[in-house]
């Protein structure tokens, strides 16, 4: 087991959790999303294949459209 | 140049006199001059920004008063391109302003961009922002991204030199375009995000400072949180 944070709360993931499976588990609908793992943002091609680390910081960012 | 208009820039080692000549000679376009658009403008002006081009088909409602700082009640109903010239050119006779009263389309949107040497979004829908970014990327002209909704906002510049783009933050998808946005916004919101752009776009200019050049800058203005994430 690994601990994450994913918008600044813990969450506790497997060991072989990628960053995908972790937006399913928490509910996160990805439409109009990015996200960042260590303040890097990850393409969403890329979010299966992206393992997460123990302390990995995930930041959910909404898209806003608004000007 | 107005040395004394201009004076506070001048005292300034990393503008100087040779920054002010840049800014003076700097060609600027803003897509939409709403509640970003409005800061941009006025704050661009005031810099000394030699050209600027302003294209927003709307005219001005009573709804935009709430945060549109560039407009007043007696302008409801203009053309907004043509009441920001007006305002723009009370402020500095410097620069000089370019407007375009129609949309960004893909019909016009390279022979209109390619006439300058940055651009700054203030639109307010994806379909212009991909756009904005597309043309940008293929002419390699900096992107200054900025965008906002509720008490949020963001901001990024992409200069093209690497691959990055706006499409690496938010891939285009069809669920996107009916992506319902709640239009509430906090008046002051794209006065905080438009002043930034402004900044990034005079840093970019005069090759100041670091930029956010693929990164990612948000901010929350119920919590004050920010956040700058490499893109």
């Amino acid at each position: 087991m690994k601990k994450v944070m994913i918008n600044q709360q813990e969450v506790v993931i497997d060991d072989n959790c990628s960053l995908q499976a972790l937006l399913n588990a928490q509910g996160i609908n990805p439409v109009g999303i990015a996200v960042a793992v260590n303040n890097s943002v990850i393409k969403r091609i890329e979010w299966e294949r992206t393992m997460l680390a123990d302390g990995d910081k995930v930041m959910v960012i909404r898209a806003t459209c608004g000007g | 140049m107005d040395k004394e208009r201009y004076s506070r820039h001048l005292l300034l080692p990393e503008i100087g006199e040779q920054g002010q000549l840049k800014l003076a000679k700097s060609r600027v376009l803003i897509v939409g001059v709403g509640g970003l658009g409005s800061p941009i403008a006025l704050y661009l002006t005031a810099a000394g920004v030699g050209t600027l081009g302003l294209i927003d088909p709307d005219v001005v409602s009573l709804t935009n008063l709430q945060r549109q700082v560039l407009y007043s009640t007696q302008q409801i109903g203009e053309l907004k391109v043509e009441a920001a010239r007006k305002r723009l050119l009370e402020l500095s006779p410097d620069t000089q302003i370019d407007i375009y009263p129609y949309s960004l389309q893909i019909e016009n949107a390279r022979d209109i961009i390619n006439q300058y040497d940055i651009v700054i979004d203030g639109c307010d829908n994806f379909n212009t922002r991909y756009l904005i970014n597309d043309i940008c990327q293929a002419l390699k002209i900096p992107y200054v991204y900025g965008s906002i909704g509720a008490f949020q906002g963001q901001v990024a510049l992409f200069d093209f030199n690497s691959d990055k783009s706006y499409r690496d933050l938010f891939p285009e998808q069809e669920e996107f375009q009916s992506l319902q946005l709640p239009k509430g916004v906090m008046g002051v919101m794209p006065g905080v995000i438009g002043t930034l752009q402004a900044a990034e776009t005079i840093k970019k200019i005069v090759g100041c400072g670091n930029t956010l050049t693929n990164q990612l800058f948000t901010i929350d203005l119920l919590t004050m949180q920010t956040m700058v994430v490499e893109i």
